[in-house]
């Protein structure tokens, strides 16, 4: 980094501010957009300029093949076209065939050559290392090299994103960009760049290259997003972070008590870093007229894990669920293993039908979760991370008749509040057994600590740890009235049907206005974790 | 209507602006900041007026525990003022050294050499060190010029906003009114009684067997650190572009025992270097027995005099100032008269109040220009 330009640096601040002087006073209209690409290309200079070849590598490449697989579909149609009459039926349906494969070879081509560099920088190291242990257990000699690996700024949201493109110019829902800087644009927008969310094409790119004219409540209602998203990071997350990485540091050194402790403040602390990272990059996009997908819906109010995936990190999972979901459970080999369960003996039993039913389905789902797991880190940690989301979600779908059965032969009325907020904590502490495998140094760490959750509790031990973490009483008094501010308000929201906070506060009287936004920035300046006395952690999701 | 529209919103974004700068100003003046012994001091400082003090003393923590500018006017009716910080770095001394030619004409600038003396050179990047200077320091150029040049770009910015350093000071606002209620009636004053003196109330007894017998006959020199005497000759250079005349060079008493002996030489040694310059040197190390100090009696610590070492050593230097260097006390305007007059008395008051705490063997407390130690005083 040349200089420090993190989202919660004053740097950053005034970067947005010129870039909105410019953007908004920049006289051709029809070349607003390129304001933008501007301020982009000088983040990712001035943030992560030695591995901007990277960022520009796959751009060019997603420019490239996007073009030429739109190429061929409008050449082979052009083609169809010409040959209506002279070609039969069969000879059409072998052309489009042959076209299929080719368009689909030629995507291949992008996702391999963008995946691959992905899963090398990212990847290689643990691969080397799993293999040299397996060989190893072996007796076999062999050592594969591990090599000193950097990961470009934000390269597994900018991957994701273009191959999401990539795969849509392929399906022909979205035609391929003829500017090569405008898909820089798509690739690289600075608001997005460090930790998503990951975009759509259809959805943000059209945003991005319209004129937008200066509009004060949107700005407005931009800033105080912005003005939220502070708040929750700098004031809770980079508050929480402190006693977690002291934990962490000296794993072994706490008890099950602190250790229960650690998970549940990763929790909120996780929640409030990346939740609180969107709002700024939301809020940042707001300002310039763009409407990013909101990453976040309140996801410990979720009911079941399904629906905890379906309000965490919205756009990964909307991703997943379009390029790697639908693909899987609609393969012809999954459709072919239901259909053949369904026709045979075990098909016919009640639980059979069942199964045969879900089964695509189930197997699909815990495939992502395996990928969410390794898209999370190059760690065993991690895929089991993925992995007991996925077994937990297919042991959901597969078990759903037996629970129903259950629920009817008590009398649960799943509808009242006592069962749903039952439903409520159950899902949350499966979350927290998922969180422990992202705290924990290792797998077997993660093990460790959930036998430590029953056996390992010392109340009165662990009540003087936590007080030796890093932070005083004082510091978790103000993470717990920030906790406490950030339920009410998702408690309105969660009440009135994702009502918007800033519209409902541009209804009340300017006092009223004024000293929230007033208390928010006074806030955020005194209670905020920032300057030489701290180091404020980087957002954690950067790390992706 | 649109112009309308327009004016109010910029009437609520001013009104918003103006409400944050003024909280935002009064947290970093008054509520999350450092308000010390050192601010009190450097506060006291930019308080005289201008031109108005006869000499300026310049240094760390031995001069405003070992000189008493009240009593100096009391005895010997020059004005004069402690420009010292605790632990003052080399760099810190000559930005100091500035402050004091931009802001008064003193008859003497007499400039004590203890941030030269260390060992080693880690002092000069003692965060707080550092800071109980330059946060006390009012932006002016030369404050700008020290952090250009002193100050990585990425913190540069937490010296022009201290509130971005120490607003993390807020759990510490309970402990706190004492030092914000002083600082406030000192502005309201507009003047120091104690004129940046700092005490401790006890009387120190060396574990350490003390050396300071053979001092008075000790020439031995051994080198600065050299990085420290690159500073010192940087500061003496800089006295000389500035035809600096009226600069003396000081060392004042400490208790001397095996371990702090090397610091004896390397003030020999940067006496030499002191005077290579053309500028004076006065020992006081060696003058123990001429001021009269008994190191039973007139320390707190190995490094400070205690109440009645100030005094015996405020005397001897001010008598020193007054017949080698002709320091005469200036004219005073009748409020100046007035508040000088305070400061003697203030200084007297304090002494006998030191006296009963060490002699009625109270637990030993640190006495300063706080609301505290000024209640108390009030009953002398």
């Amino acid at each position: 980094m040349i200089f420090n330009i993190t989202y919660t640096s004053l740097n950053f601040i005034f970067f947005v501010l010129a870039t909105m002087l410019v953007y908004f006073l920049f006289p051709a209209k029809k070349y607003k957009w390129t304001v933008l690409l501007a301020a982009s290309v000088f983040f990712y200079a001035v943030a992560g300029y030695k591995f901007a070849a990277f960022i520009l590598f796959t751009s060019l490449t997603t420019y490239l093949i996007g073009l030429w697989i739109e190429n061929v579909s409008v050449a082979s149609k052009a083609l169809l076209k010409a040959k209506k009459t002279d070609w039969d039926r069969e000879q059409k349906k072998a052309y489009k065939n042959r076209i299929k494969i080719q368009k689909r070879l030629i995507m291949t081509l992008a996702l391999v050559i963008n995946f691959g560099i992905l899963a090398f920088l990212k990847y290689y190291n643990f691969f080397a290392g799993s293999l040299n242990d397996m060989l190893g257990a072996f007796g076999i000699g062999f050592s594969a090299p591990t090599l000193t690996l950097f990961l470009p700024l934000g390269i597994s949201f900018y991957t994701f994103q273009s191959m999401g493109y990539i795969i849509d110019v392929y399906r022909e829902k979205t035609p391929a960009q003829k500017n090569p800087f405008k898909l820089l644009l798509f690739v690289s927008f600075f608001p997005q760049i460090v930790q998503g969310p990951i975009s759509i094409y259809d959805q943000l790119a059209h945003q991005l290259f319209e004129p937008h004219e200066f509009d004060f409540t949107r700005v407005k209602h931009g800033m105080e997003l912005i003005l939220w998203g502070f708040c929750k990071k700098l004031i809770i997350a980079d508050r929480a972070v402190i006693p977690i990485n002291a934990v962490i540091a000296d794993y072994n050194a706490y008890n099950g008590t602190t250790l229960t402790f650690t998970i549940l403040l990763y929790a909120v602390q996780l929640y409030m870093d990346f939740s609180g990272g969107i709002d700024i990059s939301r809020g940042v996009a707001q300002i310039f007229g763009i409407d990013m997908i909101d990453n976040f819906k309140r996801p410990y109010f979720s009911k079941s894990i399904n629906e905890y995936w379906r309000r965490w990190h919205i756009s990964l999972g909307a991703w997943l669920k379009n390029y790697l979901f639908y693909p899987i459970a609609m393969s012809n080999v999954f459709l072919n293993a239901g259909k053949k369960m369904k026709n045979s003996r075990f098909g016919n039993t009640a639980a059979g039908a069942h199964i045969a039913k879900v089964l695509p389905t189930s197997v699909a789902s815990l495939v992502v979760f395996l990928v969410v797991g390794i898209w999370h880190g190059a760690n065993w940690k991690y895929v089991m991370f993925g992995l007991w989301n996925g077994v937990i979600i297919m042991l959901s779908i597969l078990l759903q008749p037996i629970f129903d059965g259950w629920t009817e032969k008590l009398h649960i009325n799943k509808q009242a509040l006592p069962f749903r907020l039952f439903q409520i904590v159950r899902t949350f502490l499966i979350v927290l057994v998922g969180y422990v495998f992202d705290v924990a140094p290792t797998m077997e760490q993660g093990f460790q600590t959930i036998g430590m959750f029953f056996a390992g509790q010392n109340l009165a031990e662990g009540w003087n740890q936590i007080f030796t973490l890093g932070i005083r009483e004082y510091d978790y008094v103000v993470i717990l009235l920030g906790i406490l501010l950030v339920w009410i308000i998702s408690l309105i929201q969660e009440k009135h049907a994702d009502t918007d906070i800033r519209t409902m506060l541009d209804k009340k009287p300017f006092i009223a206005r004024f000293a929230v936004v007033y208390l928010g920035i006074v806030a955020v300046v005194v209670f905020g974790i920032y300057g030489s006395g701290y180091n404020a952690a980087d957002f954690v999701y950067m790390q992706f | 209507m649109k112009k309308k529209l327009y004016i109010t919103r910029t009437v609520k974004l001013v009104c918003l602006f103006l409400a944050l700068t003024l909280t935002f100003g009064i947290l970093q003046s008054y509520v999350l900041c450092r308000i010390d012994a050192n601010s009190i001091r450097l506060e006291g400082y930019y308080q005289e007026e201008k031109d108005s003090l006869d000499v300026v003393l310049l240094g760390a923590s031995e001069v405003y525990t070992g000189f008493s500018s009240g009593l100096a006017y009391d005895k010997y009716g020059f004005t004069s003022y402690p420009f010292a910080s605790e632990s003052i770095t080399a760099d810190g001394t000559l930005l100091a050294l500035k402050e004091i030619v931009r802001t008064q004409k003193p008859q003497l600038i007499v400039i004590e050499l203890n941030a030269y003396l260390y060992a080693k050179d880690s002092n000069e990047s003692h965060d707080a060190h550092i800071r109980k200077l330059i946060d006390n320091i009012p932006l002016n150029e030369n404050k700008i010029e020290y952090i250009s040049n002193n100050v990585p770009p990425e913190e540069q910015l937490e010296y022009y906003l201290p509130l971005i350093k120490y607003h993390g000071t807020w759990s510490d606002i309970p402990k706190m009114p004492r030092l914000v209620v002083t600082k406030l009636l000192q502005q309201m004053r507009g003047t120091s009684y104690l004129k940046g003196f700092r005490t401790t109330t006890d009387v120190f007894k060396p574990t350490e067997k003390v050396l300071n017998h053979k001092l008075a006959q000790e020439t031995g020199t051994k080198k600065l650190n050299p990085v420290l005497e690159q500073k010192l000759r940087d500061l003496l250079d800089y006295c000389k572009e500035q035809k600096l005349d009226n600069v003396v060079f000081l060392r004042t008493p400490h208790l001397v025992y095996s371990k702090t002996y090397d610091r004896v030489k390397r003030a020999n040694c940067a006496g030499e270097i002191v005077q290579s310059y053309g500028f004076p040197f006065i020992n006081l190390e060696r003058d123990f027995e001429k001021i009269g100090i008994n190191p039973e009696t007139d320390f707190y610590n190995y490094d400070h005099m205690n109440i009645y070492g100030t005094v015996k050593m405020t005397e001897y230097l001010s008598a020193v100032l007054c017949r080698d260097y002709h320091i005469r006390g200036r004219e005073l305007s009748a409020k100046q008269k007035e508040n000088w007059d305070k400061a003697g008395k203030y200084f007297h008051k304090l002494y006998q109040y030191c006296d009963y705490l060490i002699k009625e063997k109270h637990e030993k407390v640190q006495l300063m220009e706080d609301i505290n130690t000024l209640q108390a005083l009030e009953k002398y």
